[in-house]
């Protein structure tokens, strides 16, 4: 993608975590563009530091224990991470939006809809109440919720989880942002709602022209809705392309494993691939690739116990960290 | 002992990570400390403050007239402290040295068998040792010169003593405290009523943390009925005025410890039960419990091994404050002239003679006795203040 | 529906309402029917995965199985007993033989309990082992289940979700039950856990000879595990067929749904899930006629007054589907 296309630009960000036992280093050095009008994924189990990551773009990371300790984020040419307080604040839930995992907690309970929404836009936009209740219920018609103005007097425990995610993507996109991060936006739903989101989440990003960071754990979610993804492993990212690449020409062997471990429809498989072992927690990293412990490739190879590999360009578009990856055994012959 | 694990691979326990957040902060530990500090001169005070010597030469001859006045009672505190000292290294050396998937059981042999020793015990003391009374005067016979070399307690001097010619005196070398109205030492008093004090705490706590805990976990876990008839009761209780009940009870009933222990005791269990109760709601949809259940596990484990000890938590800070509550209420009573009968000494009653009938007004008469309960009831609740942060989850990984 | 194998367990008809109570007096004004009218069988030694939306009733059903939760009516045979009308000896005894695999590996172990006596404790109160042979068994059953020994004296937080969950899948295997419950074992763990614990929960099957009840909203992960599928909808079964029926040949727009909305790890197969429409009614007041009828594509005025009933497919393929639209039912 051309320089004028990139919309936000992650950095080396790396975010850390003072706990009593240490540091955890939750997020490692982490390196990538989205393009405008494009959804942009990353794919990762828990604890990984997807989620971290956001909320470093977001600059929403409780400090302490959490502090940002390098990286630059720049989002339309200026760095986010320089900005002040007060700055951030006109860019974090204007320019930039985010949609939360758990439509049940995101909402407060003890105002309307139509209370959250239009404090968002009078907040933003400078608009005059009666003026802010008019766009709220558009914004409703807009994520398919019948009725809108009837619903914006309405208390969230008066909907269903599906329909309290539909007003917070309402909310999200009231002041017209130009990224939208969906933190797991369909984790806590049933596949039949989350289908419908990911839709409406499909259908708003053409219409509003926004771009989508989407964070997820799901690779069929991933498959179906991203443009460009990302796989997390322990803080770091291990595989970096476009999507097609991504399940076709797949380098990395934890991403192999988790989609060999999928369980397919239709298919007659006696056993499932697992990945042994446990995903490592950010105290007690392994030495070297911190995959090796888990993977078939490298448990026994020196080189994989003793350094980390480097996320590296090994295809047009294509970064891989893994000493045994395709294209990446020049860099290590050399060594 | 045969070990199945190595002791790298014990786990932290919930409770060793409540001590560690306690003993975290200073004046936790301080303040425990002046609690633990009151027990060892409340459990000791026979010995540090009486009028007989621990040991006198009559006519040549050697005696040891404190150990021989001392009376069944006070072995029988002196042998439960002995014994709970023991229980408390014994379970110290279990918990570094013998497996925790074999531990219960052992602990479980080493408690009965002290508490076997205890009983017996006492038995033994209340059996053997007569009540006798020595009103020998030892050091009249020391001045006479009948007796020499006598080994005397630090503060010697009887808490039931009277002297009109002594009292009133100011704190000075001989009476670090002074003397009361019927010319007592202050000092010996206080060390005596703190005895009163911390076992009203104690006993009265005990007895409504068993009730409350036992009707709570009953509410709680079945719910309907059970839980409609005994909320109402806890609605019953709680809308009496306890202290005006206490009072009115005290009246009827003889002036004993052990009354109002009780007294105080079925009065304050309400706290209690419904913060179990509340627990117990919580914890019977869990699904370590469901999963307890569908195991058919006895009722009274999944009542006691798995539900208590996830829903006790604020019940035991509830104790620490009731513990000061206790001692408050005891106080107040005794004050009141509800209390203990004299010449028994408790620290209320103490206080209460500051205001003699001349009008006269005895500073340290107020001071001690006043600092006493304050200081001891300040300590409670700092220890239940710093288990209430311990306990915390927010200062806490998920447990 | 299987009548050629031993059925371990029967259920029939089975219904569980919540009453809803309003207003002083506290009069039974309507019910929640959380699970209407369910029945199904499972062989010894299959698995039957039952699918469906959260609120669909799914794991009400299966915990007034063993009841944990008291069925409204119905009845329920175990291995010949009818649980239901067990008295409370019967029922501590059939209790041993069913146990429960829990969706939350955090809240389904006693936070206060180490992982020994978590497994071991039944063993201990039934008088199935003691001492030194004790010891023995609860750490053969965490090798079995891929944890080490010398796990037996930690405690529950000091694991991870997927150890947790293989903790859960031990405690429910320690009494030597005939049918495990399984309630949704997997949808809580991470993509590559997942995948472990279904291996396990499979193998297992293949040592002890273990039956499954299945409960999970995944059908990927339900038709990797059963033999028989049914699919719940709104407290009622809608569909029930053997797995690899009910993938390739659907019958009820409701499962036709469900399959459309499951995102495939294939991107060249991406498809705009249009079909997909609405949401779960709430159960205290259920659509008339069909359950499904507001959200079905297919229906029309006979559908929202008449209830289906789960009718045989015509070719006896054990295929059962409760639909007016269906070729089954006319």
């Amino acid at each position: 993608m051309s320089q004028n296309d990139i919309l936000l630009s992650v950095e080396n960000l790396s975010t850390y975590f003072d706990t009593d036992d240490g540091t955890a280093k939750a997020v490692q050095d982490v390196s990538f563009d989205i393009a405008h009008g494009k959804t942009f994924a990353i794919v990762g189990e828990s604890g990984c530091g997807k989620s971290v990551t956001a909320m470093s773009i977001m600059q929403l990371i409780p400090s302490p224990p959490g502090e940002i300790v390098s990286g630059k984020i720049s989002f339309i040419g200026e760095d986010l991470l320089a900005l002040g307080e007060k700055k951030m604040r006109k860019i974090r839930g204007n320019k930039i939006t985010m949609i939360f995992q758990e439509p049940m907690t995101s909402l407060n309970p003890v105002h309307t809809i139509g209370e959250q929404i239009t404090e968002a836009i009078c907040l933003h936009q400078k608009k005059a109440i009666t003026h802010a209740r008019q766009i709220a219920s558009e914004m409703l018609e807009k994520v398919g919720i019948a009725d809108p103005a009837q619903r914006l007097n309405e208390y969230p425990h008066q909907l269903s989880g599906g329909m309290r995610q539909r007003v917070m993507i309402a909310m999200a996109i009231s002041c017209k942002p130009t990224l939208l991060i969906a933190d797991e936006p369909t984790t806590a739903l049933d596949v039949t709602i989350q289908a419908q989101i990911l839709d409406l989440l499909d259908e708003l990003q053409k219409t509003e022209d926004m771009s989508i960071l989407l964070i997820t754990h799901d690779l069929g979610v991933v498959a179906e809705r991203a443009d460009d993804v990302a796989v997390m492993y322990a803080s770091q990212i291990v595989e970096k392309t476009d999507c097609k690449s991504l399940f076709s020409e797949t380098l990395h062997p934890y991403t192999k494993g988790l989609l060999q471990s999928l369980p397919q429809l239709g298919t007659d498989e006696k056993r499932l691939y697992t990945i042994g072992g446990n995903v490592p927690e950010p105290l007690n990293f392994p030495l070297g690739c911190k995959f090796h412990p888990r993977c078939s490739l490298g448990s026994k190879s020196q080189i994989c116990q003793t350094r980390e590999p480097s996320l590296k360009e090994v295809k047009p578009g294509h970064h891989v960290a893994c000493w045994f990856a395709e294209g990446y055994k020049d860099e290590r012959a050399k060594k | 002992m045969k070990k199945i694990t190595k002791q790298k691979d014990w786990g932290v326990s919930y409770g060793q990570l409540v001590k560690q957040q306690f003993f975290k902060g200073l004046f936790n530990r301080i303040s425990l400390s002046f609690v633990m500090l009151l027990f060892v001169f409340a459990i000791a005070a026979p010995l540090v403050a009486n009028d007989k010597p621990y040991a006198i030469q009559i006519d040549g001859q050697w005696e040891f007239p404190l150990f021989a006045a001392l009376t069944a009672n006070d072995y029988s505190v002196f042998l439960a402290a002995i014994v709970a000292v023991v229980l408390f290294f014994l379970f110290r050396r279990n918990s570094k040295k013998v497996d925790p998937f074999l531990r219960p059981s052992i602990m479980w042999r080493q408690a009965v068998i002290c508490s076997v020793v205890l009983f017996a015990g006492i038995v033994t003391f209340q059996i053997l040792i007569p009540k006798k009374l020595n009103a020998t005067d030892y050091k009249f016979m020391l001045e006479t010169g009948r007796a020499t070399n006598a080994v005397f307690a630090p503060v010697p001097y009887g808490y039931a003593r009277t002297d009109i010619k002594l009292r009133h005196l100011p704190p000075s070398a001989q009476h670090w405290m002074g003397t009361d109205d019927v010319g007592s030492d202050v000092f010996c008093r206080l060390l005596h009523g703190s005895r009163v004090s911390l076992s009203v705490g104690f006993v009265a706590v005990g007895i409504s943390s068993v009730i409350g805990i036992f009707v709570g976990a009953m509410m709680g876990y079945f719910g309907g009925k059970v839980d409609f008839i005994g909320m109402r009761l806890v609605e019953i209780m709680m809308a009496v005025p306890t202290f005006f009940l206490i009072i009115t009870i005290v009246a009827f009933f003889p002036r004993s410890l052990l009354n109002i222990m009780i007294i105080i005791g079925i009065t304050g269990w309400t706290g209690n039960a419904r913060f179990i109760r509340a627990e117990f709601f919580k914890l019977r949809g869990q699904d370590f419990v469901q999963a307890a259940i569908s195991l058919s596990l006895p009722l009274r484990s999944i009542l006691f091994r798995h539900m208590l000890p996830n829903g006790i938590a604020p019940v035991l800070v509830n104790i620490t404050f009731g513990v000061a509550g206790a001692i408050f209420i005891e106080a107040a009573l005794s004050f009141l002239g509800f209390g203990v009968a004299p010449p028994t000494p408790s620290w209320g009653q103490m206080l209460s003679l500051s205001l003699s009938t001349t009008g006269r007004f005895f500073w340290w008469l107020t001071l001690f006795p006043g600092m006493a309960i304050f200081l001891t009831v300040t300590a409670y609740n700092l220890v239940g203040e710093g288990l209430r942060d311990a306990i915390d989850p927010k200062l806490r990984k998920a447990v | 529906m299987q009548t050629n194998q031993q059925k371990l367990l029967n259920v029939e008809n089975l219904k569980v309402w919540f009453p809803v109570r309003r207003g002083l007096f506290r009069k039974t004004v309507g019910h929640i029917r959380a699970v209407d009218g369910v029945s199904f069988d499972i062989a010894q030694g299959k698995t039957l995965g039952l699918v469906g939306e959260s609120g669909c009733g799914k794991t009400t059903a299966a915990r007034s199985i063993i009841n944990l939760i008291p069925a409204t009516s119905g009845r329920v045979r175990f291995d010949g007993r009818n649980i239901a009308k067990a008295g409370r000896k019967e029922l501590h005894k059939i209790r041993r033989e069913i146990s429960i695999i829990f969706q939350d590996p955090y809240s389904s172990l006693n936070p206060r309990m180490t992982v020994g006596s978590i497994i071991g404790e039944p063993l201990k109160v039934h008088n199935i082992a003691s001492g030194s042979e004790l010891t023995d068994r609860v750490e053969s059953l965490l090798k079995r289940v891929g944890l080490s020994p010398a796990h037996i004296n930690r405690y529950p937080h000091e694991f991870s979700g997927g150890q947790r969950q293989r903790i859960g899948i031990a405690r429910a295997l320690c009494l030597e039950p005939k049918l495990v419950i399984c309630d949704e074992p997997v949808s809580a763990l991470d993509v590559s856990i997942q995948s472990q614990i279904m291996n396990l929960l499979k193998d297992l099957q293949d040592e002890f000879g273990l039956t499954y009840l299945f409960i999970a909203h995944d059908l990927a992960v339900v038709e990797f595990v059963s033999d028989f599928v049914a699919v719940m909808y709104l407290g009622k079964i809608v569909e029930s067929a053997s797995a690899e029926e009910i993938y390739k040949n659907p019958l009820h727009p409701y499962t036709k749904m469900l399959l459309s909305a499951i995102p495939s790890p294939q991107p060249e197969r991406r498809t705009k899930s249009g079909f997909v429409a609405g949401e779960i009614p709430s159960p205290s007041n259920p659509p008339s006629g069909c359950p499904f009828h507001p959200r079905c594509p297919l229906a029309d005025a006979h559908c929202a007054a008449q209830i289906p009933s789960l009718e045989p497919k015509a070719d006896g393929n054990n295929h059962f589907v409760a639909c007016w639209k269906s070729s089954a039912a006319k």
